[in-house]
């Protein structure tokens, strides 16, 4: 009985399973019968994922039921107008085109609140600041003076005047700040009855005025650079030679290399370009020299035709690393080599790890070179550079976003956010006004950005999104 | 009927010719889910989209399998439950003479035509329908009286505590205890202690009994590995000897080969005896029980009890095909097929599925398994800690996977018989192979590799139509079975022993939600085990026959 009742099921399942997995695997390809044309269409998709969450999503003015993040599927090929709309938010709204088969991401759409989520952390009136150290700290100084530096813990909130923790005399004024992402160390070049040297600040290490004073660093330095976790060991590179600091000696040692162009601190590695144009990778102190590249062939061939004092060096994994010359001359050891000729102001890496991209920017213009994305071309394949933006003014810093997904960048006084993923034309939008000639922070983690606001000149914390 | 007499059931003393067929039997089936799990991978990241469609067409087969098998269990699990109350031993006499009982059986049948007497309804009509049949078919009935059990008890070092509630479970057999032959089948290498114990046994429960025999099996005899098969093969012949002694024809006999820790119920002998007399051709058969795993079932680990139960679900939906039942575990069969087709196989670990195909390829394809819808109750496999039953439970379902050494020389077999029809014998080869890849792949294509696609889609992928629809249609596919495996909780529930553990209502709450390990439990403790086995057999190594630790 039960094995008749076992045939009896088998067959007609079978049947089912043969219509039920072409149509299955037919739909999930995107294929669609069409009522009016009882064909098969094929139709697209269009996935919404916006921050924050539980948008209503508008195409061609029709509401879906669906909140953000959403996936709306079965649009027939074509241009759609697409609109993302959440309650004290401005909206956001794009002309998309639908192509048969393919998803059309708008991962992430960022909603900016009509009412920005700004927290002033200080009230003081500040003239610039630097961002932040692992310890989450902010300095920022009233004007140009060494003496109004205050020190911000985010964490704790608290606000600390370093004259009066530190003997700080007047009369310092601050020329310069170098500093480096992640790196608990920050070097100002101040100036006192007109002698330069630098005032080092390390927070947890702070010490006395004279102590912080060091003369053995040269203010004239072409290049100086250090590996932001351990940054005890300063190197500086001062007519063709490539020497080293060492804080918690307060000692410098001979120098590691001569005939140096260039070089860059990654880890426990240092790159050293030499005016050869041979590449080395050495340990910290210049032991176990590596040669990376032969001076006579390929290095002259890169090197040679670029009009430089220095170049720093930027490496963003063992395998890729980025040249980048006081003239802005944007340099690879990845084909075509030459990305741009000069300008670029800045470079910044991808946040996450398993990228291989970075983001550069002039004064004028904001682009990207993906290192992973390749070009098809006709004889070797290129790494895939891309200009977001080509409308700046004066470009002065700028931020991979949201998994690098936007841009922010500050362009004289105001602060931008760019759209640098999904269909084109990217979205623009300002942000906000901050204190001219002040710089920003933008910290991924917490998607907040740190400013000095152009009106009360107070240190703000705003979130992008919620 | 030559080959019947020189087919040799076993992977030792062939020749050069049979060796190099026996070998490429042995390494196809760890080829097939070898080449199975790496193409299904490596194209998840050479061609996601199609690796994608692979995975959806897969998914789906399994989705209406899944409902298949379930709408089986259930049907299974009700026959179970309509059998549970029958008195097999009126039922045996009643088959001596069906044309006299029928009468009053019809009669029964209409007065239990009620909703309150639905399940003895259920059970008269299939008691009905089959005394027809046996009229029908003009079947020569074995009188009641004059069978006998023969039960071979395989001990090797399970103490006293796991075997004499097995003896015990006999004694209070509904079958006459006078007609039943236990036999201890021990260990020599377990040592004196087992020995020992296994002739207290016999001292103590051996006036129960016609008799009750204690057959020490010696180490190291030339041919035979240290397999239960050797053991109980060395029984039966001892068995044999006293059967021919008292005269009692073997076609009287009816054999059990229980494992050390199986647990009867009263029933189970009437039951056994009630299937052996009603089928025409009950000598050219082997009569599979539902293996339950309830004698330590409360104790046992969470994840255990899970895999037990699934392997006695599994059973119940394989009783719904004898078309293609396979003997497993502890089962039965006429003593007279067994002395005729030379015992079980001395040198192979799954004895209790090799005796199936043996039997088979001895009688040219004139064997079957007749499920019986009663259950054997077992211990799941516990040894102590939790760490230790993992492994223990490990290396059982090891052992079982194992069956696959089956294949190579049923597929021998099945090239040298004449008499077997080609049908029968893909029908039997497709199944065997079948099973075998399924389960040592299954587990990693749904649980793991059928999500590569999506999560190591390349820029191209990530941006197709199918990138986005495939998780949506396999969540699609995974809430359907969830429902299918919402039944098997609650058949779990029903099918568990009644009333057992201290804290009833919290402890079948637990077990309920056991139940989620499902995909962990099923992919690293049955289809990794099956895919270790088939490794080692495609690379000719061997499997030592390790006794499942069973403590109580």
């Amino acid at each position: 009985m039960l094995l008749f009742l076992r045939k009896a099921v088998f067959y007609p399942l079978l049947i089912l399973y043969c219509l039920v997995t072409p149509y299955t695997i037919l739909y999930a390809l995107g294929y669609l019968i069409s009522p009016e044309q009882r064909t098969l269409v094929k139709t697209g998709l269009v996935s919404v994922i916006s921050f924050p969450r539980h948008a209503r999503v508008f195409i061609e003015g029709k509401k879906f039921s669906k909140a953000t993040p959403t996936v709306v599927s079965d649009l027939l090929p074509g241009k759609y107008h697409v609109r993302v709309v959440r309650k004290g938010f401005g909206y956001w709204e794009k002309e998309i085109e639908i192509e048969p088969e393919k998803a059309t991401q708008l991962e992430p759409v960022l909603l900016l609140p009509h009412k920005p989520d700004a927290d002033v952390i200080s009230h003081h009136a500040f003239a610039n600041m630097v961002p932040g150290t692992p310890e989450a700290k902010i300095l920022a100084w009233q004007n140009p003076q060494l003496d109004s530096l205050w020190k911000i813990d985010l964490f704790f909130k608290r606000e600390t005047l370093l004259s009066r923790e530190l003997d700080i005399r007047p009369g310092v004024s601050i020329v310069d700040i170098l500093y480096r992402e992640k790196s608990p160390v920050v070097l100002f070049l101040v100036e006192a009855a007109g002698k330069r040297q630098f005032f080092i600040f390390q927070p947890g290490r702070e010490k006395k005025m004279a102590e912080s004073l060091n003369e053995l660093l040269p203010t004239d330095a072409d290049w100086i650079d250090w590996n932001p976790k351990n940054a005890s060991q300063i190197y500086f590179l001062k007519d063709g030679f490539l020497s080293r600091l060492d804080l918690n000696h307060e000692k410098i040692y001979p120098p590691i290399h001569s005939d140096v162009l260039g070089f860059g601190v990654h880890k426990k590695h240092l790159y050293v370009l030499k005016k050869d144009y041979s590449l080395l990778e050495t340990g910290p102190e210049g032991e176990n020299p590596d040669l990376l590249l032969e001076s006579e062939t390929l290095g002259t061939k890169i090197f040679s035709g670029v009009s430089a004092r220095y170049f720093q060096i930027e490496v963003l994994d063992r395998d890729l690393l980025v040249f980048l010359s006081d003239q802005g001359a944007l340099i690879s050891n990845r084909l075509p080599y030459h990305h741009v000729d000069q300008g670029v102001r800045g470079v910044s890496r991808s946040h996450a790890l398993d990228e291989e991209k970075v983001l550069f920017w002039t004064g004028h213009e904001i682009g990207a070179i993906d290192f992973q994305r390749e070009k098809e071309t006709l004889f070797e394949k290129e790494p895939e550079e891309e200009i977001f933006y080509a409308g700046g003014k004066d470009i002065q810093q700028a931020f991979w976003a949201y998994e690098d997904s936007h841009v922010i960048f500050l362009d004289r006084a105001s602060v931008f956010l760019l759209e640098v993923k999904g269909p084109k034309p990217y979205l623009l939008r300002e942000i906000v006004r901050v204190k001219p000639d002040s710089r920003i922070y933008y910290h991924e983690g917490e998607h907040a950005l740190y400013y000095i606001d152009a009106q009360s000149r107070n240190l703000v914390k705003r979130k992008i999104v919620e | 009927m030559t080959s019947k007499k020189t087919f040799n059931f076993s992977h030792r003393g062939l020749s050069p010719w049979e060796y190099a067929l026996e070998r490429f039997f042995q390494i196809l089936p760890g080829f097939l889910s070898w080449a199975i799990l790496i193409s299904v991978t490596v194209l998840s990241f050479t061609r996601p989209l199609e690796a994608a469609i692979v995975v959806i067409a897969y998914e789906i087969f399994w989705l209406f399998r899944l409902f298949y098998m379930t709408l089986f269990m259930v049907l299974a699990y009700g026959v179970l439950e309509i059998e549970k109350g029958t008195d097999w031993i009126e039922r045996c006499r009643s088959l001596e003479m069906p044309e006299k009982s029928l009468p009053h059986l019809q009669e029964k049948i209409k007065a239990l035509r009620k909703l309150k007497t639905l399940r003895e309804w259920f059970s008269c009509k299939n008691q009905e329908r089959e005394a027809k049949e046996i009229l029908r078919q003009k079947v020569t009935v074995p009188a009641f009286d004059s069978l006998y059990h023969l039960v071979i008890i395989a001990v090797a070092n399970e103490g006293r505590k796991v075997v004499e509630p097995n003896l015990r479970a006999l004694q209070h057999s509904q079958f006459p205890c006078g007609r039943i032959v236990p036999v201890l089948a021990v260990e020599e290498r377990a040592g004196t202690g087992q020995r020992e114990m296994a002739e207290a046994l016999q001292k103590e429960y051996r006036s129960s009994f016609f008799d009750l025999l204690v057959v020490i099996h010696p180490e190291g005899i030339d041919g035979e590995a240290r397999v239960k098969g050797a053991n109980v093969a060395c029984a039966a012949k001892r068995a044999a000897a006293f059967f021919e002694e008292r005269k009692i024809d073997f076609e009287r006999v009816i054999i059990s080969c229980f494992d050390a820790d199986t647990v009867a119920g009263p029933e189970y002998f009437a039951a056994l005896t009630y299937h052996f007399m009603r089928h025409p051709n009950r000598l050219r058969a082997s009569y599979q029980p539902i293996p339950v795993y309830h004698n330590n079932i409360w104790e046992a680990p969470g994840f255990a009890r899970v895999l037990e139960m699934g392997s006695s679900f599994f059973q119940l939906i394989e009783a719904t095909n004898p078309e293609k039942l396979v003997t497993f575990s502890s089962h039965s069969m006429s003593f007279k097929a067994l002395v005729e087709v030379g015992y079980w196989p001395v040198d192979m670990i799954s004895d209790d599925s090799a005796i199936f195909w043996k039997a088979l390829i001895h009688y040219g394809g004139d064997y079957r398994v007749i499920p019986m819808y009663i259950t054997l109750s077992m211990d799941v496999a516990m040894a102590g800690s939790y760490w230790k039953t993992l492994i223990n439970v490990y290396r059982q379902k090891r052992r079982w996977a194992w069956g696959v050494e089956n294949f190579p020389i049923v597929m021998r077999g099945f090239l040298q018989d004449k008499r077997i029809s080609f049908l029968n014998k893909l029908r039997y080869a497709s199944k065997l192979l079948g099973m075998h890849v399924s389960w040592a792949t299954v587990g990693f294509l749904i649980s793991i590799i059928g999500w590569l696609p999506a999560f190591f889609a390349g820029r191209e992928f990530s941006s197709s139509i199918l990138y986005y629809n495939s998780p949506r249609i396999t969540a699609l596919i995974f809430n359907l079975a969830l429902a299918a495996l919402i039944v098997t909780i609650i058949l779990a529930h029903l099918l568990l022993p009644k009333g057992k553990p201290p804290n009833p209502l919290l402890k079948r709450f637990w077990f309920a939600l056991e139940w989620l390990l499902v995909p962990v439990v099923f992919t690293f403790l049955s289809t990794l085990p099956a895919l270790d086995a088939q490794t080692r057999l495609m690379r000719g190594q061997t499997l030592e026959f390790k006794v499942t630790e069973k403590k109580r």
